[in-house]
C-alpha cells in the first residue's frame, strides 16, 4: 500500500482534525483582527492590520498547499463520499450543529422554517458550500446557477429568498471583523429590500439576471 | 449640539476606509445603531432602531449613488461632500428609530428635545460626513451655527414632511452650503441658482 493513503476508516477522523485546525487558525486570526481594529489607536491600528492582512495572504497560500496534500492524500474520497461514516444521531448536538449552519439563520431570519422538508436539499447543499475550504467559495454566476437549480422544486417566495441570501454570502469576501451571525442577518435583510428584484428575475430563470444581482450586492452586505 | 469628534469616535471600528465601509449593510446598520446609542445616552433616552427599514434605507441610498455619481475625478470631493444629504433625505423620509421615552437630558439642547429621532439621524450624517472627510481629504468642515436653532429644526420638520428631499437641503446648508432648494437631493443641479 502507498504509505501516502489512508486507510478509508482513518479518513473522517483526519479529515475532521484538519477542519478543525484551519477553523481554529481562522477564528483566532478574526478575533485578532477585531481586537486589534477596537483596542489599537491609528495610525499603529493600520499598520498593525495591514501586516496581519498580509498574515491571512500568506495563510491562503498555505492552505493551497494543504489541499493539494489532501487531494493526493484522499485520492477516491470524492467517490465514495458517505463510505464507512455513520450518519450523526438525531439529537440536540445534531440540531445545535444546524441552527448554526448559515442557511438556517438566514431562514430564521426570513421566517422559513430552516428544517422543514421543502428546504432540506438546498440546506445539505449549500451546508456543504459553505464547509468549502477559502472563501468566497463561488463565483457569482456560480451562485446564480445554484439558486435556480435549488428552488427548482419550489415557487416560495420566502424560500427562494433564504436560498438566495445564503448564496450572497458564499460569494461575498469576508472581512473577518464580523461574526457570521451578524452577516447572516444582513444578507436577509437585503435580500428581503431586493425581494422583487430577485423573483422577477427567478421566475423569468433569468440566470444573468440573477448573477447581476449577487455580483452587485454581494460587496454591499 | 454633540461634539462631533466624539461622535465620530463612536463609530464602530473596520478594517477598510470608511467609504468602503459605509456601503456595507452591516457597517452602516452598526453604525447607525452606535450612533443611536451615544446620542440616547446623551439625550437621557433609548432609542429602538428598525433594522428592516435601515436596510430598505441603505438599498434606496445606494441606487440613488449609483444614478449621481459623477464621472469626473474633479468632483469626488464635492460629492463625498453631497452623499450624506442623500442618506439624511432616506433616514427622514422613513425614521427607523423611535424613542421609547421622552429624553430626560436635553435641557440646553432644544432641537434635540424637539425632534429626538429627527436630530439622531442628523447626527449621524454629520459624523459619518466628518470621518469620510478626514480619512479622505485630511479636511474638516465647521457645522453653521443654526445646527443649534430651534427655529430651523422646525422649518425642517415641517418641510421635511412634505417633501423628504427638503432634509438634503437642510444638511448642504449645516455644511455651510447655499443649497438650490428647487432640486436640493441631485448633485448635478447643487449649484444651479434657484429660479
Amino acid at each position: 500500500m502507498d504509505p501516502m493513503r489512508f486507510m478509508h476508516t482513518e479518513i473522517p477522523q483526519i479529515r475532521n482534525a484538519v477542519r478543525r485546525a484551519r477553523r481554529v487558525l481562522r477564528d483566532e486570526h478574526n478575533r485578532l483582527e477585531r481586537d486589534m481594529a477596537a483596542r489599537i489607536p491609528d495610525p499603529a491600528a493600520s499598520i498593525a492590520l495591514h501586516l496581519l492582512r498580509n498574515v491571512r495572504v500568506l495563510a491562503g497560500g498555505l492552505g493551497g498547499i494543504l489541499s493539494d496534500v489532501a487531494h493526493k492524500a484522499f485520492p477516491e474520497d470524492e467517490e465514495r463520499p458517505a463510505q464507512g461514516l455513520r450518519p450523526m444521531p438525531d439529537g440536540p448536538l445534531r440540531r445545535q450543529a444546524r441552527d448554526a449552519s448559515l442557511m438556517c439563520m438566514i431562514a430564521d431570519r426570513i421566517g422559513v422554517d430552516a428544517h422543514s422538508p421543502r428546504l432540506s436539499a438546498a440546506r445539505q447543499t449549500l451546508d456543504v458550500l459553505d464547509e468549502a475550504t477559502g472563501q468566497p467559495c463561488l463565483s457569482a454566476e456560480e451562485a446564480a446557477t445554484y439558486f435556480i437549480r435549488l428552488t427548482a422544486g419550489s415557487e416560495d417566495p420566502q424560500l427562494r429568498l433564504s436560498v438566495f441570501a445564503t448564496l450572497l454570502l458564499l460569494v461575498h469576501e469576508p472581512s473577518g471583523m464580523v461574526p457570521r451571525e451578524v452577516m447572516a442577518k444582513r444578507s436577509a435583510d437585503l435580500s428581503r429590500v431586493l425581494k422583487d428584484e430577485i423573483l422577477s428575475s427567478r421566475a423569468l430563470g433569468d440566470e444573468r439576471g440573477i448573477a447581476r444581482i449577487l455580483k452587485k450586492y454581494a460587496a454591499h452586505v | 449640539m454633540f461634539d462631533l469628534n466624539a461622535l465620530a469616535a463612536s463609530l464602530p471600528p473596520s478594517n477598510k476606509p470608511l467609504r468602503v465601509s459605509v456601503r456595507q449593510l452591516h457597517w452602516f446598520c452598526a453604525a447607525f445603531e452606535a450612533t443611536a446609542r451615544h446620542c440616547g445616552e446623551r439625550m437621557g433616552c433609548t432609542f429602538t432602531v428598525d433594522e428592516e427599514k435601515i436596510a430598505g434605507i441603505f438599498v434606496r441610498w445606494l441606487k440613488s449613488i449609483e444614478v449621481q455619481k459623477p464621472g469626473a475625478r474633479a468632483e469626488r470631493e464635492d460629492f463625498f461632500d453631497f452623499v450624506p444629504s442623500l442618506v439624511l433625505r432616506e433616514l427622514i423620509g422613513d425614521l427607523p428609530l423611535k424613542a421609547t421615552s421622552a429624553p430626560t437630558r436635553v435641557a440646553d439642547n432644544p432641537p434635540a428635545s424637539f425632534w429626538p429621532e429627527g436630530y439622531v439621524c442628523t447626527m449621524f450624517c454629520l459624523a459619518v460626513h466628518a470621518k469620510a472627510m478626514d480619512e479622505e481629504f485630511h479636511t474638516r468642515r465647521e457645522i453653521d451655527r443654526m445646527v443649534d436653532d430651534l427655529r430651523s429644526w422646525y422649518s425642517f420638520r415641517e418641510n421635511a414632511a412634505e417633501d423628504t428631499s427638503f432634509a438634503a437641503g437642510f444638511f448642504q446648508k449645516l455644511l455651510g452650503h447655499d443649497p438650490n432648494w428647487t432640486m436640493p437631493a441631485n448633485f448635478s443641479a447643487r449649484n444651479r441658482a434657484a429660479p
